[in-house]
């Protein structure tokens, strides 16, 4: 979000990120934006809302008026704690910033050029073959699956590799 | 000038000098592909407070890249 005001021969302005929250799994480190003042508190529960880690940030700024916060999650005994699927994340950046982890997955053998996976449902994904990406959408149970060598969203083929250049 | 966003309520509002011309470009991914661009603009009241309720914005009042 840009804003812009004008007073006199001065122009004033702000750019700011909507805030949000972007957590991974089994990854114990943290990263968003809030609103300038937020006491910024970030909860991570197990799926029996078991408390394992309860952590404060504060953003830096990175660029004009855009501001990041990042955090590593540990437990009250220093180990260090990730989020894994079932567990809920939730930070007081906004009333809807509660993340089920979900359950994931990835998968693309070369035998079959096609690549499964899944994640949270009903959520845009991009996935990576080499140096293509694959645009998508998952279902309302979070799976998705579509051929490599027929993905019409590119309109050409393409086939996975094995070894490191067919990393996806 | 900084705005305060309420992502649920659909609010940006902040402070400016009193009944000045506030401008507002909000950029929006709609997909990881397709990107909107909103343009708004708004009267700071007496106060020098704006606010912008971006809830229901017509795509047609908006710029698709």
């Amino acid at each position: 979000v840009t804003v812009f005001t004008q007073r006199g021969n001065d122009i004033f302005g702000a750019i700011v990120i909507v805030p949000f929250v972007g957590v991974h799994d089994a990854n114990n480190m943290v990263v968003g934006t809030a609103n300038i003042g937020t006491d910024l508190v970030l909860e991570l529960r197990n799926s029996h809302g078991d408390l394992k880690a309860d952590v404060t940030a504060g953003a830096f700024p990175i660029f004009f008026g855009i501001s990041l916060f990042e955090v590593s999650m540990y437990d009250d005994d220093g180990s260090a704690v990730y989020p894994v699927a079932g567990d809920v994340l939730t930070a007081t950046l906004a009333s809807d910033a509660v993340i089920a982890m979900p359950t994931s997955s990835l998968n693309g053998p070369a035998s079959t050029d096609i690549v499964t996976g899944r994640c949270m449902p009903n959520v845009f994904f991009a996935v990576r073959a080499g140096v293509e990406t694959f645009y998508g959408k998952t279902d309302s149970t979070g799976r998705f699956s579509f051929s490599g060598r027929l993905n019409g969203r590119l309109g050409s083929g393409y086939w996975l590799a094995s070894g490191p250049s067919g990393a996806i | 000038v900084e705005p305060q966003i309420d992502r649920v309520a659909n609010i940006i509002e902040g402070s400016v000098a009193p009944n000045s011309l506030v401008l507002a470009q909000v950029l929006h991914l709609k997909t990881l592909k397709k990107m909107t661009t909103f343009q708004l603009d708004k009267m700071s009241d007496d106060s020098g407070h704006y606010a912008f309720d971006t809830t229901g914005r017509s795509i047609s009042a908006a710029m698709t890249r």
